[in-house]
């Protein structure tokens, strides 16, 4: 998804003169072109996530549009007052990307893992939080990121562990806010935020086995939702899981939960991230999101007992 | 050379000043006078001799930026604003009151000249190097000052900046160090010894100069030759004494946080109409 997001960015940076790109040190193997192309809008400030942060704050606050760089755990979690009092409390045009979001540095540990980075940013006013689910979306969003004012948190995970690939058939029609529908079926809703969306095909082509037809969502938007479209998408009594490579206090799972609730609607949430715990082992970033329960064998099992409870309560 | 009538013009401001904030931090029942009290030379200074500034068209974009970093001085801020009319005078009354642009710690809240969003230390400087090289960038003009606490020397943020400035060669950049030698919870030398701050900052490719922060003269002299160096950024360290002004407030931590009584408020203003 780096990839793609680099590509997106410098075609972008070609149009718009008042794209820069700050940096914190980050960016071996995928920033080389960029930086040779446009040497002076790419700002390498070092190792210094504070100073990157307030840097591009008052780069944006003299009229620049600037992509701040790093990896995930720290461009969002480090720096996270920076983010909060320099560039959201005033809306500025700083869009932060974090990349190697979630799992993706699976034999880092904790210190690498980014798995808090959506709860922190979706707590902020003003912050537009974006996570792309496969290479269309990363470009798509990345376009869009610039669509509108003020500050935006773009989170580039991996779409599997092998390969960065394309899930949707055709390049989707995005919009902040608006769920793309993947796969129609009448059965449980999935719902995908980012990187777990080649993970949640998987899941639903699993279940499509033990005929049950699932529908799929993907949602690359986190804040703002388009909460009519959204809420358009589930059926009375109907079980909505949603499935996001974090934890699953304060992300997407959280989000509809909370307007579920807030409505007093009748659909039953089930939030599908890591859990409560730091995990201190190495490992491939499917064994870590295992330890987490979340494999397909696992979630098919559930989707399964959670429909049989549901049709025994029905035949009482 | 600072003309003598020049420098009784600026010290009868400060006293004016000096008892529009008292009268605004009395009402609100505020704290950070003896801030106020000991940056508002450098205030006064800058504003009246240094700055290009246009306080009917404040966003200009040739206009030098103030930010500044230690926020909490922000009724030093405000009483020089309103004396250079970029708002009323009579606004000053609001400070702090319900529903006030004029926020106890300085924000981006609309204040004509409030260039940043500050008082969480350590912030100022790092948006400081935002704006300076936005103008190198952009071959304006402008220059940008930042203004800091000894406290805010604390915080790593800072460091990383004056690493950067250093680096980058931002002779746009003039950092103040409003040094009066106090921190939140006691004396700087005490709790975390900046000494010897000039080498320090010289190490990082910085010029740098020392004043007497309270001492318009003195100010003059430093302020004269900004940059120091052209391809290097100036930090001026202005010693300069907490709650200047009013002998009772003078280098007492306590007014760091508690506001006048009326006892008080009547022997400040006393002692400032002399």
């Amino acid at each position: 998804m780096r990839g793609t997001f680099v590509n997106t960015l410098m075609k972008m940076m070609e149009k718009d003169k008042s794209i820069l790109v700050v940096s914190a040190d980050m960016g071996f193997n995928t920033f080389e072109a960029l930086r040779d192309k446009f040497p002076e809008r790419f700002i390498n400030t070092g190792v210094s996530e504070a100073d990157a942060a307030g840097i591009s704050a008052g780069l944006a606050q003299s009229g620049y549009t600037v992509f701040l760089y790093a990896q995930a755990s720290f461009v969002t979690l480090r720096c996270f007052e920076q983010i909060r009092l320099d560039i959201a409390s005033n809306n500025l045009n700083v869009k932060i990307v974090g990349t190697s979001s979630g799992f993706t540095l699976s034999q880092y540990g904790v210190s690498h893992f980014a798995l808090e980075d959506v709860a922190a940013m979706r707590a902020l006013p003003n912050m537009t939080v974006l996570c792309p689910g496969d290479l269309y979306e990363a470009g798509e969003v990345t376009k869009l990121s610039c669509s509108f004012k003020g500050p935006a948190y773009i989170r580039i995970g991996r779409t599997n562990s092998d390969r960065d690939v394309y899930i949707h058939s055709n390049r989707p029609k995005l919009k902040i806010g608006d769920p793309i529908v993947v796969e129609k079926g009448s059965g449980p809703v999935i719902v995908s935020t980012g990187s777990m969306l080649f993970f949640a095909k998987e899941l639903v082509e699993k279940l499509n086995t033990k005929k049950i037809k699932p529908l799929l969502v993907s949602l690359p938007t986190v804040k703002p939702l388009n909460e009519r479209k959204i809420l358009g998408l589930f059926r009375r009594n109907g079980t909505i899981y949603v499935l996001e490579e974090h934890t699953a206090i304060g992300g997407l799972g959280s989000a509809i939960s909370e307007i579920v609730t807030d409505r007093g609607l009748p659909y039953r949430v089930v939030r599908l991230g890591t859990g409560d715990k730091f995990l201190h082992v190495a490992g491939t970033r499917e064994y870590l999101l295992g330890l987490h329960g979340l494999t397909v064998n696992k979630i098919v099992a559930r989707i399964m007992r959670d429909m049989e409870k549901k049709a025994d309560f029905r035949k009482k | 050379m600072i003309t003598k009538q020049k420098i009784s013009i600026l010290e009868r401001k400060a006293r004016n000043l000096r008892k529009r904030i008292i009268l605004m931090i009395f009402k609100a029942k505020a704290s950070h006078i003896g801030s106020a009290y000991s940056v508002l030379e450098i205030l006064i200074y800058l504003y009246d001799s240094v700055l290009r500034i246009y306080p009917k068209d404040a966003l200009n974009p040739k206009r030098d930026r103030l930010v500044l970093s230690k926020g909490w001085a922000a009724s030093a801020l405000y009483s020089v604003l309103a004396d250079k009319k970029f708002f009323s005078e009579k606004e000053l009354d609001n400070y702090c009151m319900n529903g006030s642009k004029l926020i106890g710690i300085t924000t981006m809240s609309g204040v004509p000249g409030v260039e940043a969003t500050t008082g969480s230390m350590g912030h100022g400087l790092p948006v400081g190097n935002g704006m300076a090289l936005a103008a190198k960038k952009k071959k304006q003009k402008y220059r940008v000052f930042v203004v800091i606490s000894d406290g805010e020397l604390d915080e790593g943020s800072t460091w990383e900046a004056i690493f950067f400035a250093g680096h980058h060669h931002l002779d746009n950049l003039v950092l103040v160090i409003d040094a009066n030698g106090w921190q939140s919870f006691g004396k700087t030398k005490d709790i975390l010894n900046s000494s010897p701050l000039p080498e320090k900052l010289k190490s990082f490719h910085w010029e740098v100069t020392e004043a007497e922060g309270n001492d318009f003269t003195s100010l003059e002299k430093a302020f004269s030759k900004i940059p120091l160096k052209k391809g290097r950024p100036t930090a001026i360290i202005a010693h300069t004494t907490k709650g200047n002004g009013v002998s009772f407030m003078e280098d007492r931590n306590e007014w760091h946080y508690k506001y006048p009584s009326g006892e008080e408020l009547k022997e400040a203003l006393q002692e400032l109409s002399k």
